[in-house]
This record gives structure tokens, C-alpha cells and sequence, in this order.
């Protein structure tokens, strides 16, 4: 009788875990799954074609790195009650302000685009002409925003997540070598050496892992959402979960590419998933629908993120829970957004390739400026009290970024002076 | 015309209002912290201009 009625107490405890955990999940794991958004994607995939299973340990080693950083975010936004566009307003003034304002606004929408391309891309495999993909998507990511309720937004952004994870049975799919996988997750140089695409990958990873973007929008989600203090371990619980789905998603990714297409010159996620429909259909489809998935969830949070950051700032209404009447800018900005990215995604002879490859090193060279004023807003114990960054969490956090800054330089070295690296 | 220019009007109105909003800081940083933010801005932005350069010149050689 006690063994029963131990396991029913037990039982009743992870329940009520669970339930809570239900209530509370959301901001980490959108942000981190979102994160493997159409440019990640591509990233993954061309790793694993270039460089094979050997830089499965980086994509490993990034989702601590992201945990960090937008753990971060949890605690400032539970803390202030203000999103990170506001904050940074607030505690800096108007100049840094306007200056994270316009970093965020020009790699969202740079990577607005990249969504866009990828989507379009994805849904060409199914013969679906691009502009049929652009105008879905728009009335698709009008339908999550226009009801008025930031609950229904989160439980369909957290369908499209599941949605994401389709690229662990595609790996399956494949029968991959257990001790090959074990092995590429061991540091190690991959052939070739030190050379431009191989920092190039090492940034665009970077830059897929932590974005900008992902800053402002978790912060702006969790004071929507009305997390406090509280709330902050479950938050932390959140975002922990969704950076191990996020390397999930990376490796598994670069498992299926890395033994199929491994040596082969691949440009982006599309080009994979039409390479592998011979090797299998159901593995190419996989991959098809995950791009498009990606780049969905992708574009619907990072508009989402600037129009948060822009009615903080301009102090327009601006939340999930208004309706289009009681937030007008708010919802302007939006749409503004996506249909600016969309139309320039159908522009005939547009480099999408390149501008997909371009944005994300971008991204990631402005990140350390983000990052920066995040660190310095963390440390400020009169703001944040008790949950000021702790010393650990300081290394931990300088060496982002101070190794963000090292990795942006080599590769502007190698992009300028290629001749210089060893292996080129 | 007189229509675009009341727009504009209005939205630099929005802008001072903002900067005056914020014209205090709440952190008070130091002229070193500062500096070395603003160089840092400058030197990542010189990053992406370098980069920007190489992609569209890669552009139009293809």
C-alpha cells in the first residue's frame, strides 16, 4: 500500500510538473527552434555536405553557447517588464538605442528575406510557383497574429516547432553509422584546414545559432506572455529544452547530408532535398517540408521581434492580445515587413543564394554590439537584483562574445586576404 | 505634397519625442566603456561593409 501510494504521489508530482511547465514553455523553445530557420537549414545542410559528420562537435558545443545567451533574456524581461528595444532606450538613452534599433531592423530584414527564399525554394520542389508560396504564407502568418490572443499564437508557433523536428526521422531514414556520429562529435580540424569556407561555415553556423532577432524577441515574449520573477527557472527550464532541440535539429541535419552528400557541391537546403529524392523520397520530401517550416516560423518571429521593438520604442500598443483595431502600428509593421520580403524574394534575377549566404555573416558580425549591451544590462544589480549575471555566467558570456569578435576577424581576414590561410 | 509633408512632420515629432523621452540614461557608463562600445560599433560595421563589398563584387562577376 505505501509503494502505491508513493507512485500515486510521485505520479501526481510529475504531473503537476508537467502541467506547469505546459503553462510556462513557449518563448525558449520558439526562439531556439526558430533559430533553425531557413538560412540554418541551408547552413547545416551545406556543413554536412562540405565537411561531412566532422563539425558535428561545434554544432554541439553552440547550443550551450545559445542557452546563455538567451537565458539572459529570460531574466531581464521577467525582471524589467520591458522588451530589449525598451530597456536599452531606457537604461542607455536615445543614441545607443536608435543604434540597436536600426542592427536589429537591418538583419531582420535581410533575414526576412532569407525565410522568403526559402520557403519559395522548398515549395518549387512540389512544383508550387513561388508567388502561390508567398501569398500562403502571408495568409497563413496573418491567420497566427490577427486573433488577438498571444496563448493561440504560441500553441501554433509550437505545432510549427514540432513540425521542425521532421529531420530526426529523415536522419533515421538513412541507418547512420552510431560510432561515425560519436566520432564527429570529438573536436577536430576537418580536411582542408583552415580555409575562407571553413570560417565562413563556423560564421554562418554562428550566425544561425544566435541572431540578433532572437534577443529582442524572446525578452518581447516573455513580458508578453506576463512571466515574472517567478516564472524565471521555468524559463530558464524553456530555454534549455529548446537549445537542445535546436542542436537536435543541426546535427540530425548534418547526419543525413554528411552520408549522402558528402564531397558534393551544395548551395542550399533546396538543392539537398532534390539530391536525396532519389536516394529516397520520403527523405527528400522531409527535408522539403522542413525548409519550408523553418522559414515560416523563422519569418513569423523575426517580424514579430521588430514589431515588438518598434512599438516599445515608438509606444504604440503592442501586444499579441490586441486586435488589428486596438494595435494598428503594431500589426502595420508586421505585415509591412513580410510583404516587403515576399515581393523582393519574386524579384526576377535576384541573388538569393548569396544574399541568403551574405546575411549570415552579417548577422553574426553585429552580434558581439548586441550582446555587449546585454552584458552591461545583466550586471547592473540595481536593475536586475538578485538575478544580476553571477561571475561564472560572466566568463561564460565575455567569451561569446569575445570569441565572436576573434572568429568575425579571421574571417575578414579570409575574405580579403584568402591567400593568407594555410589551407587555401 | 502638403499631405507627405504633415506625415513627415508628425513622424519627426514622434522622433524628438522619443529622444527626449530617453534623454537621461539610467546606466551611466563610463567615457571608457563608451568609447570602447562605440569603437567596437564601428569596427563591426567596417566588418560588414568589407564583406558587403566582396559579396556584391562576387555578384557582379558572375
Amino acid at each position: 500500500m505505501n509503494v502505491v501510494s508513493k507512485s500515486y504521489f510521485n505520479t501526481r508530482r510529475v504531473w503537476k510538473f508537467l502541467k506547469i511547465f505546459a503553462l510556462v514553455l513557449g518563448p525558449g523553445i520558439i526562439v531556439m527552434v526558430a533559430d533553425n530557420d531557413a538560412g540554418g537549414i541551408t547552413t547545416y545542410a551545406v556543413a554536412g555536405a562540405q565537411t561531412g559528420y566532422s563539425l558535428l562537435w561545434f554544432f554541439a558545443l553552440l547550443g550551450p553557447v545559445a542557452y546563455f545567451v538567451q537565458e539572459m533574456t529570460v531574466r531581464l524581461g521577467a525582471v524589467t517588464k520591458r522588451g530589449h528595444a525598451e530597456a536599452i532606450f531606457h537604461s542607455f538613452g536615445s543614441f545607443w538605442g536608435w543604434f540597436s534599433l536600426l542592427d536589429l531592423v537591418l538583419t531582420d530584414w535581410m533575414t526576412m528575406i532569407t525565410e522568403f527564399i526559402g520557403m519559395t525554394a522548398a515549395m518549387s520542389i512540389f512544383h508550387i510557383p513561388p508567388v502561390v508560396t508567398v501569398l500562403v504564407c502571408w495568409a497563413i502568418m496573418g491567420f497566427m497574429v490577427l486573433q488577438g490572443h498571444y496563448w493561440t499564437w504560441e500553441k501554433i508557433a509550437l505545432a510549427l516547432c514540432v513540425v521542425n523536428l521532421i529531420y530526426i526521422p529523415a536522419a533515421f531514414l538513412i541507418h547512420p553509422s552510431a560510432s561515425e556520429v560519436l566520432h564527429g562529435l570529438v573536436p577536430q580540424m576537418p580536411t582542408g584546414g583552415l580555409t575562407n569556407s571553413f570560417f565562413f561555415l563556423l560564421m554562418a553556423s554562428i550566425g544561425t545559432t544566435i541572431a540578433p532577432w532572437m534577443v529582442f524577441f524572446q525578452q518581447s515574449t516573455v513580458v508578453d506572455k506576463g512571466m515574472t520573477e517567478k516564472d524565471i527557472p521555468w524559463g530558464r527550464l524553456d530555454t534549455a529544452v529548446g537549445s537542445v532541440l535546436t542542436v537536435v535539429v543541426a546535427i540530425f541535419i548534418v547526419i543525413v547530408t554528411g552520408k549522402l552528400l558528402f564531397g558534393t557541391n551544395m548551395e542550399s537546403a533546396a538543392q539537398a532535398a532534390i539530391a536525396l529524392m532519389p536516394v529516397n523520397q520520403y527523405l527528400g520530401t522531409f527535408m522539403a517540408i522542413g525548409l519550408f517550416d523553418a522559414g515560416l516560423l523563422g519569418a513569423v518571429c523575426i517580424s514579430l521581434a521588430s514589431s515588438w521593438a518598434f512599438g516599445e520604442v515608438f509606444g504604440w500598443a503592442h501586444s499579441l492580445n490586441h486586435k488589428v483595431r486596438e494595435a494598428p502600428w503594431f500589426y502595420a509593421y508586421y505585415f509591412f515587413d513580410l510583404v516587403l520580403a515576399g515581393t523582393i524574394t519574386l524579384l526576377p534575377g535576384a541573388p538569393l543564394v548569396l544574399i541568403t549566404l551574405f546575411v549570415q555573416v552579417a548577422a553574426t558580425t553585429l552580434l558581439p554590439a548586441a550582446l555587449m549591451f546585454l552584458l552591461l544590462l545583466l550586471n547592473n544589480k540595481e536593475l536586475m537584483g538578485q538575478y544580476t549575471n553571477t561571475r561564472l555566467e560572466n566568463i561564460i558570456n565575455f567569451s561569446i562574445v569575445i570569441g565572436l569578435i576573434v572568429i568575425s576577424t579571421a574571417y575578414s581576414i579570409s575574405v580579403v586576404f584568402p591567400h593568407l590561410l594555410p589551407g587555401s | 505634397m502638403e499631405k507627405i509633408m504633415d506625415v513627415v512632420r508628425d513622424f519627426v515629432g514622434t522622433l524628438r519625442e522619443i529622444d527626449a523621452k530617453y534623454k537621461t540614461p539610467h546606466i551611466q557608463m563610463t567615457p571608457m566603456v563608451s568609447l570602447s562600445l562605440l569603437l567596437l560599433r564601428v569596427y563591426l560595421l567596417a566588418m560588414v561593409a568589407i564583406l558587403l563589398f566582396k559579396f556584391v563584387s562576387t555578384i557582379v562577376v558572375h
